[in-house]
């Protein structure tokens, strides 16, 4: 029996870990980027590419795998500016999808964040933390994203489902 | 479990940080100057009050900011929300 | 009156039409689904349910709810699980149940012996007696004695324990009326609502009454309210759910009993609401007179229950006892239910006509108290007298209700700090000041009329919908019938005709009057240490419906005010709470967390023992062949490295791309040693401090191009590290810039180590230049190895020429395989931790948690040269000069040589002036074979222990001494020139 969510380990998406003032950011690449998200905790999407604001000064550009190649010809680390920092950081996050119709009962036992349309909006995207650790979760329109650190994924996976039942 | 105000993402679940420690006053430029009384004062001498304490925050399994509250050790209200140290 | 006749013919929240059959203390019964395991068992006649604690006397069911002080049971079976108020138990199929703390049987109790040594078994007797000669000898026969229940035997396998996070704006603790109320409004007003509630059934003590309520039945209200709830989405209702603890910044703990998802078994809440409403309700409070505990003797609320509810009568002839109105609804109801009410005896000098109109029909015996109870196994008389004294009257009766008040349930409240005060209107404490974002409501604050509770309940959500910014709903509110108002007079106990007569305050913890007193007596008067003196209120049941009455005792002896004399403090969890329930899915695989690198599964094919590594990582140990020992797999993967070439899974090792203008001076404050004047290309081994002085990690950081830098740490601490630069860019340095990413699962590594690991290399890269001269020791290159993007570092934790490749983690397997092809020919093998260790024990090189244990620096460890002199400062430097001022000898490092080279001895040993037994002079940091040296090698930290080399050391095993002579802490290559070349 159980509850009604599928689960799923998703493959490893092209993640570009981005620093430095918005100002010095926009300088360098606002033309290849998405809009700069306004509101803290919150996701940005264009020609593919989705843009997270997850910290002081901190950005996730996120595209799917086969145009890592591409995105780091755009967005060079070595060409960055002295106040950008972009580093490549695609394998360092293994991502879960979350569906189904109790998708946001798993989320509210894995991690304490409010994930409420209310507190958690339409386009959120946040650090929290689940099962202990450091995750990031996003919302989708089918669900949720769950990712970990790579090597915590093994252990995600058997949380996942034990508590699934 | 104390909900805790960050700068970047807003009250948040204990369980997303990690202590950082009690305010102490900002590290000396020049350790070498002061002497060692006043160096081991510094390091290992906090304030500890029954009462509303300064105290650090770190975002551990959140945004990554650290940022100063001020807590009452008797009741944990949280009297003062600091900024965050981040620029 | 036969068993079968006490179940009422008709009435009750029971489901007749399903009968289930249980076993209680071996025998067989049957009742119906919607009782509990005492309501079913008085329906079978049964009222022997236990003995006491301490004096092993006959005892009952006194309650109907947690609040029950008088029968514990432990389930057995599939369901063990122990010490359980008979009175919560649901009848279900197939429970099997037995009474605690008495064996045989309740019925013949050979502990029963106990009561007639009762004279000398008084409070905290355990503290004057059984001491001489040691009170250990006595311990474990008391414990024996004592007790209750045991320990479930066998895991739980059906279903899963749960823990989840809730959030809403208002938590409505209770769903009785004056929480339904709140409910709704909240709800109606679009409030995210959470609403919780003890019992299957929703209603509170609705469900115990036969009440009108709004032109219908007070259950068919309910059911209303439930229903337009439940079709809300802003809402979620909980039902056999307690909420047991009150938690700061309004965090409630709440444990639904019987969730409806099959696989879980239980499911513990933490929600964080913006406002409580606590409506709780009132638990009764018991009459303290002489042999008060025999069983027939029950709370007039719980006889109510049972008639109401569960359709049983609990007796055929009943006296009731009480000091105010509410025990005058209940004889009129048990008369009508057919039971025979022989008389009210009521304490107080006033009764209202109101009452006796109730009571048409029932003797009253005004300003009359219950001086004793007479009976065996169960009670068979009431007497009674005038509570000024005199002559006795014997009435005959085989149940005993009594009522002594009523005390707002302020548990809750009292755990968020709320402030209590003594409200002489209703003879009880209520809530007063609170600290947090919670009202209370109902009977809960004090109001007992059911009218009351509910305009409070309508009251208390507008004043919490309010504080979250909503407006109120105008809503009409329900219609109640006209009821009985509440009125009382204090009757904290009755005087005791006969000093020796029992007059028990707690019940389950067998406490008495004369306990009380004692302990007054010998000093302990104030409130907490009468409590813990005489254990009262200490029990399962907390003392629910006893602890008033010691606090009442307590005042009248002192001649204080109950006010002054104040209440114990209340703590969660507000009923037993099972460990399972607060732990939820953490057990098993998860309970810890792991990390495993892309080719954990590599390593499990390859057959070798899993460590754990160090912040949390699995990583290889060894990797046996069959039939080999421990020491032949180690020594076998040791001599590869050093003769052919191995290869290891580096993948842990803490990494971070650190970059910015300011990255150079940031590595110069945070490193003993200089980085900044680094070159691209090239990294340096780098020692790093906390700014007291004690080593916190070392590493090897490279510079990559301009105002760029790639950190590495330990595996262990890498965690640690990036918390210390977050810490110092933070808050020490805000205005530096420098921005630090961590990349540790980015780059897997394996590290090939060995004489023939450039041979190795060779064969799979071919676009960089491995030669010593173009590729020297503690560079970085980029290329292609197998075809894969690679950073390669020259760095060698183990003294040999070693190539550590770095690829992106998604290709890491792909690598392995192909180091592990390429190198076959040469007789490459897999490292392991083990075999890592006695590669760098033979070189000296430094382990965190061996010789860098806190109280070590650089200078003991002979690397004094890595603390830089040229820095005027960096983290740590102030504090080691501070510390090496002291005058005392310091540990430094050194080899130790075994005079018996087979001999090993243990990490830790102690080393001590000629192996005497005394305060040590150095310890063992490590000790392995060698297999360069073909014989055992360790490293120590001795005192003066540089100045010693030559001379003999001694190390205490646990049976003899083993003598060694002290050596410079490195055994193989000292001049490096193999991981040079």
């Amino acid at each position: 029996m159980g509850y009604h969510a599928h689960i799923e380990r998703l493959d490893t998406s092209a993640i570009i870990d981005l620093k430095g003032r918005k100002d010095a950011l926009v300088d360098w690449k606002g033309s290849d980027l998405p809009a700069i998200p306004e509101r803290p905790n919150t996701a940005t999407d264009a020609n593919g590419l989705e843009l997270y604001w997850i910290g002081n000064d901190h950005w996730l550009l996120r595209a799917p795998l086969d145009r890592e190649e591409d995105i780091l010809r755009t967005f060079d680390p070595g060409s960055a500016p002295h106040d950008v920092s972009a580093v490549l950081v695609s394998d360092t996050l293994v991502f879960f999808s979350i569906t189904g119709p109790d998708a946001g009962q798993i989320l509210s036992i894995v991690s304490p964040l409010d994930i409420a349309l209310e507190a958690f909006t339409q386009n959120g995207v946040s650090y929290s933390e689940a099962f202990g650790l450091k995750a990031l979760i996003i919302r989708r329109t089918e669900g949720y994203e769950l990712a970990v650190e790579r090597s915590y994924a093994d252990m995600a996976q058997s949380y996942f489902t034990r508590i699934k039942g | 479990m104390l909900l805790l105000t960050c700068p970047f993402c807003g009250p948040r679940d204990e369980s997303e940080f990690a202590h950082g420690g009690y305010a102490r006053k900002q590290r000396p430029d020049n350790p070498q100057m002061m002497s060692d009384d006043a160096w081991v004062d510094y390091l290992t001498v906090p304030d500890n009050p029954m009462g509303p304490v300064r105290e650090k925050w770190w975002h551990v399994r959140g945004c990554g900011t650290y940022f100063t509250v001020e807590r009452d050790t008797r009741t944990h209200d949280i009297t003062d929300e600091g900024e965050s140290h981040a620029s | 009156m036969p068993a079968s006749a006490r179940r009422l013919p008709t009435g009750g929240i029971i489901d007749r039409s399903k009968s289930i059959g249980f076993r209680f203390n071996g025998k067989s019964y049957s009742g119906f689904a919607g009782d509990t395991l005492a309501s079913a068992l008085i329906a079978n006649g049964v009222s022997l349910t236990a003995r006491s604690f301490k004096y092993h006397r006959p005892r009952g069911i006194v309650g109907a709810g947690h609040e029950e002080p008088g029968s514990l049971v432990e389930l057995v079976g599939d369901e063990q699980s122990a010490n359980q108020p008979i009175t919560t138990v649901r009848l279900r199929d197939g429970l099997d149940a037995r009474s605690v703390n008495c064996w045989p049987s309740p019925h013949f109790d050979l502990m029963g012996i106990n009561q007639l040594f009762s004279r000398f078994i008084p409070a905290a007797f355990y503290y004057k007696t059984f001491m001489w000669p040691n009170w250990h000898l006595f311990e474990p026969h008391i414990r024996r004695a004592a007790g209750l229940a045991s320990a479930p035997d066998a895991l739980l396998h059906q279903g899963l324990y749960e823990t989840r996070h809730g959030h809403c704006d208002i938590l409505v603790v209770g769903a009785g009326p004056a929480g339904l109320t709140a409910a709704l409004a909240a709800a109606r007003a679009g409030a995210r609502v959470m609403l919780v509630d003890d019992q299957m059934q929703a209603g509170g003590s609705l469900s115990g009454l036969a009440e009108n309520l709004d032109g219908r039945h007070a259950l068919q209200w309910v059911d209303d309210v439930v229903a337009e709830l439940d079709a809300l989405a802003n809402v979620v209702r909980l039902r056999s759910a307690t909420a047991w603890a009150y938690r700061e910044h309004n965090l409630i703990m709440v444990t639904e009993r019987a969730p409806d998802e099959d696989h879980v078994f239980q499911r513990t809440w933490r929600v964080r609401a913006r406002q409580v409403i606590i409506a709780t309700g009132a638990i009764e409070r018991a009459m303290v007179f002489a042999d008060n505990d025999r069983p027939g003797i029950m709370m007039a609320s719980a006889a109510q229950i049972y008639v109401n509810r569960y359709a049983v009568a609990p007796g055929q002839r009943a006296v009731v006892f009480t000091n105010n109105n509410s025990a005058y609804r209940v004889a009129a109801e048990m008369k009508a239910a057919g039971i025979e009410v022989a008389a009210i005896i009521d304490s107080r000098t006033d009764i209202d006509d109101a009452a006796r109109s109730l009571a048409a029909g029932i003797e009253i015996c005004q300003g009359q108290v219950v001086s004793r109870s007479e009976g065996r196994r169960r009670v068979k008389a009431a007497v009674i007298r005038s509570a000024a004294g005199g002559s006795e009257r014997r009435i005959a009766c085989d149940l005993l209700v009594m009522s002594g008040g009523w005390n707002p349930a302020v548990h809750l409240f009292s755990q968020s700090r709320g402030s209590l005060r003594y409200d002489t209107g209703i003879e009880a404490f209520v809530p007063d000041r609170a600290v947090q974002a919670c009202l209370c409501a109902g009977s809960a604050s004090g109001l007992f009329t059911l009218s009351g509770a509910i305009e409070d309940g309508a009251e208390k959500a507008r004043l919490a919908l309010r504080a979250c910014g909503l407006d109120s709903p105008n809503a009409k509110l329900p219609t109640t019938v006209s009821e009985l108002p509440y009125t009382i007079e204090a009757l904290w106990h009755v005087e005791q005709d006969n000093p020796a007569a029992k007059s028990f305050v707690d019940i389950q913890n067998d406490v008495t009057l004369n306990d009380v007193h004692l302990a007054m007596r010998e000093g302990f008067g104030a409130v907490e240490h009468v409590k813990r003196y005489t254990t009262a209120g200490m029990g399962i049941d907390q003392g629910k419906t006893g602890n008033i009455n010691v606090i009442g005792a307590i005042a009248n002896r002192a001649g204080q005010d109950l006010q002054d004399i104040g209440t114990t403090t209340f703590r969660s969890p507000y009923v037993p709470i099972e460990f399972g329930a607060i732990g939820g899915q953490r057990e098993g695989p998860v309970v810890l967390p792991y990390r495993h690198t892309p080719i954990t599964d590599w390593h499990r094919q390859a057959g070798a023992e899993m460590y754990e590594a160090g912040a949390r990582w699995r990583r290889p140990g060894y990797y046996p062949l069959k039939g080999e020992s421990f020491q032949q797999t180690v020594d076998r993967e040791s001599l590869a490295v050093r003769e052919g070439v191995g290869v290891y899974d580096g993948a842990p090792l803490g990494k971070f791309e650190i970059k910015g203008p300011d990255a150079g001076k940031f590595l110069d404050l945070l490193y003993t040693n200089v980085f900044s004047t680094l070159k691209t290309g090239m990294g340096r081994y780098g020692l790093m401090l906390t700014d007291d002085g004690i080593i916190l990690d070392d590493g090897v950081s490279f510079k990559l191009g301009d105002n760029h830098f790639l950190m590495s740490t330990s595996t262990g601490h890498a965690d640690e590290v990036n918390r210390h630069m977050e810490h110092v860019l933070q808050i020490e340095r805000p205005q530096w810039q420098v921005m630090i990413t961590t990349v540790t699962t980015q780059w897997a590594n394996a590290t090939v180590c060995g004489p023939k690991a450039r041979q190795l290399v060779e064969k799979l890269c071919t676009d960089i230049d491995l030669s010593a001269e173009a590729f020297p020791f503690m560079a970085m290159r980029e290329g292609t190895v197998a075809g894969i993007a690679a950073r390669i570092c020259r760095v060698s934790f183990t003294g040999e020429l070693s190539f550590e490749i770095n690829v992106a983690a998604r290709h890491f397997a792909k690598l392995w395989d192909k180091i592990m092809e390429a190198g076959g020919p040469m007789g490459i093998v897999p490292v392991g931790s083990e075999a890592n260790h006695v590669l760098r024990v033979e070189k000296g090189f430094l382990s965190l948690g061996h010789e860098a244990d806190g109280t070590t620096d650089a200078y003991d460890l002979g690397m004094g040269w890595i603390m830089s002199k040229k820095k005027p400062d960096y983290i740590g430097k102030r504090s080691v000069e501070i510390r090496r001022a002291k005058d005392r000898p310091r540990r430094e490092l050194v080899g130790l040589l075994i005079d018996d080279p087979a001999r090993l001895v243990t990490e830790g040993a102690p080393v001590t002036p000629e192996g005497r037994r005394q305060a040590s002079e150095g310890l063992v940091t490590a000790c392995v074979h060698s297999v360069a040296l073909k014989r055992s090698v360790a490293l120590a930290l001795l005192e003066d222990g540089r100045a010693r080399i030559g001379q003999k050391a001694h190390i205490r095993m646990k049976d003899d001494v083993v003598s060694a002579e002290i050596t410079a802490p490195c055994f193989y290559d000292p001049d490096g020139e193999r991981l040079r070349s």
